[in-house]
């Protein structure tokens, strides 16, 4: 049995900024003090290396944290919509980090995900995060001409882009309140019957969020209103509202095998529905995928 | 305009339709360190992926090689972008290597690793590896494929015996794979409704060999069977505590540990003897106080 080392070393930290409106990561190494630090590990010596991770996600809201698709922390944003947290204990390597923020009505932002190369025993800060907004509409479906109400969360006092999408996709502006609310009436006399759907992103401060998952709704004749309870419904398999390991795992029972008159329907409501389970059902899973 | 220059231009029209719709596909590619392999010597092949424009977060596919040439060793898949794997890279017929993955979010960007092969050459020749059955899907919500371009990997094997630099295929790895979050689930579509475990490790190093199982009341030093996820639970009672051991290929490991749900109160021997103790002492005390009281 290896013996256990405390190592005493210079303080290293390596500053990442991620935007979320620009692919890739830029790296700005050297910076400021703090980090250092490391131990040994069980079955031999190594140097430890940390992340920090740092952002804006929704006033008071959850953030969820996954390394390489396993949920490894939650944090609770401030009421000023920032938020940060440190996670320890890496080995040096490629990881693929992926955050998510979820509003008060229990809605989950769509998932910011990228990859990155950690240092064996450097902190790594990545700042500048911005958790894209959530979104939602009062109806599923909506009489031509009636208002639709689009909401959502995202950073207070936020500027928010609405799109709404159809043969000539529209643009509208709203802010968040103090609470990072945000809310806009639509008028669908512009839009033809069918369906629709919208997504919007939020700017503050120079810094723009991606765009939000996209929230659908069908132009009609009468309206009908939004199902109250908002479940995931792709990929979770157990209907435990997430989808993570266990629905993977049930998934991959089922791999190229003939499919049982009960997983059947599972697979209809929750994958591709074409009958059996392959790599497009797992692609699909990777999209919804909350850890 | 001559023959000539109406072919060119026709390769040139051509050209300008394709140009656009390459931009768009992805590539992947194999690589090594050296082009030429010596009859006896070990080699390590990586793959990688392109993805240009396109989020990626699925792919599966083969990789076939002449087995008269080549002795297929092991795969290596520590550090791989690739987070779950439906199919682990591994020989699945002669001269065939499967693999299948994904990573949840998806993934962007050119000279991605995924994972890695080591050869073993043994007649001379001119050896291709060459991909098949390739599919890579992006991350949006549908599993749209991709269009991919798989470049072939061509190299000579030298007769000549002994001879070459032998690439140093050792890995170094002192770290035991990362923290992983099992999770304890039952459903119907899964062993009858019963309860199993899922676990995932990763391994930044040498890849994961494998993982052990153990569900104890007595802590960790229990017997541990090989197991793989997901691991039906022998103690359906779930009152076990579960010890999931996650090993290296370079043998280091992590242990996880999972709390019994529904834990039995147990104590300790010593506490049991006391209260017995306690028990015999008040019975004997009944005994004497009761011919103590009858006179």
């Amino acid at each position: 049995m290896g013996a256990l080392a405390v190592y005493a070393q210079a303080p290293v930290v390596e500053n990442v900024t991620v935007s979320a409106t620009v692919d890739g990561v830029v790296v700005n190494p050297g910076g400021g003090g703090g980090g250092g630090g490391g131990g040994g590990g069980g079955t031999g010596l190594y140097e430890n290396a940390g992340v920090f991770f740092s952002g804006r996600a929704y006033p008071l809201s959850k953030v969820s944290i996954l390394k390489d698709g396993q949920l490894v922390l939650s944090t609770i944003a401030g009421p000023d919509s920032n938020f940060s947290a440190n996670l320890g204990d890496l080995s040096s390597g490629n990881y693929t980090f992926s955050l998510y923020g979820e509003d008060k009505n229990k809605i989950r932002s769509s998932t910011f995900t990228f990859d990155i190369f950690i240092t064996s025993g450097v902190t790594t800060k990545i700042t500048g995060i911005f958790i894209a907004p959530t979104i939602a509409t009062d109806k599923r479906q909506v009489k031509k001409g009636d208002n639709i109400v689009i909401f959502g969360q995202s950073a207070q006092a936020a500027d928010i882009v609405i799109s709404v999408n159809s043969p000539v996709e529209f643009f509208r502006n709203t802010t968040t309140d103090m609470n990072g609310v945000y809310l806009l009436n639509f008028d669908t006399s512009v839009l033809e019957l069918g369906q629709h759907s919208t997504k919007s992103k939020a700017l503050k401060s120079g810094e723009a969020s991606s765009f939000s998952n996209s929230a659908g709704f069908m132009v009609g004749l009468t309206n009908l209103e939004t199902e109250p309870v908002i479940k995931l419904v792709k990929c979770d398999l157990n209907d435990d509202g997430r989808c993570n390991l266990i629905d993977f795992s049930i998934a991959a029972f089922w791999y190229k095998i003939n499919l049982s008159p009960a997983f059947l329907i599972k697979e209809r409501n929750h994958l591709s529905g074409d009958g059996k389970v392959d790599l497009v059902d797992f692609s699909i899973m990777a999209f919804y995928w909350t850890g | 305009m001559n023959l000539f220059s109406i072919k060119n231009f026709l390769v040139l029209v051509l050209l300008l339709y394709l140009l656009p719709m390459t931009s768009f596909s992805a590539e992947i590619f194999l690589e090594s360190k050296n082009t030429t392999s010596y009859v006896g010597e070990e080699f390590l092949v990586e793959v990688f992926l392109n993805t240009k424009d396109a989020s990626v977060n699925a792919i599966e596919g083969k990789i076939k090689f002449p087995s008269q040439f080549l002795d297929f060793k092991e795969a290596r898949e520590g550090n791989s972008l690739i987070n779950f794997w439906v199919e682990k890279p591994s020989l699945t017929n002669d001269g065939e290597v499967s693999f299948s993955g994904i990573t949840p979010g998806g993934f962007q960007g050119s000279n991605k690793f995924l994972f890695g092969l080591v050869f073993s050459s043994k007649n001379p020749g001119n050896v291709a590896l060459v991909f098949s059955d390739l599919k890579v899907l992006k991350n949006d919500g549908l599993g749209t494929e991709i269009i991919t371009t798989p470049l072939s990997y061509e190299f000579n094997i030298s007769n000549e015996q002994g001879v070459g630099t032998f690439e140093n295929l050792t890995i170094v790895d002192n770290e035991p794979p990362e923290e992983f979050f099992p999770l304890i689930a039952s459903d119907l579509n899964l062993f009858d409704g019963k309860y199993f475990v899922v676990f995932s490790a990763i391994d930044k190093g040498s890849g994961i060999y494998g993982y052990t199982v153990s569900e104890s009341m007595l802590g960790p030093n229990g017997v541990y069977l090989a197991a793989e996820s997901p691991y039906m639970l022998k103690d359906q009672s779930l009152s076990k505590n579960i010890y999931i051991k996650a090993i290296d290929k370079s043998g280091n490991f992590r242990l996880v540990t999972l709390d019994a749900q529904n834990p039995i109160i147990w104590l300790k021997p010593d506490i049991i003897f006391g209260i017995i103790l306690v028990i015999l002492c008040l019975f004997v005390f009944k005994k004497i106080w009761s011919k103590y009281t009858q006179r």
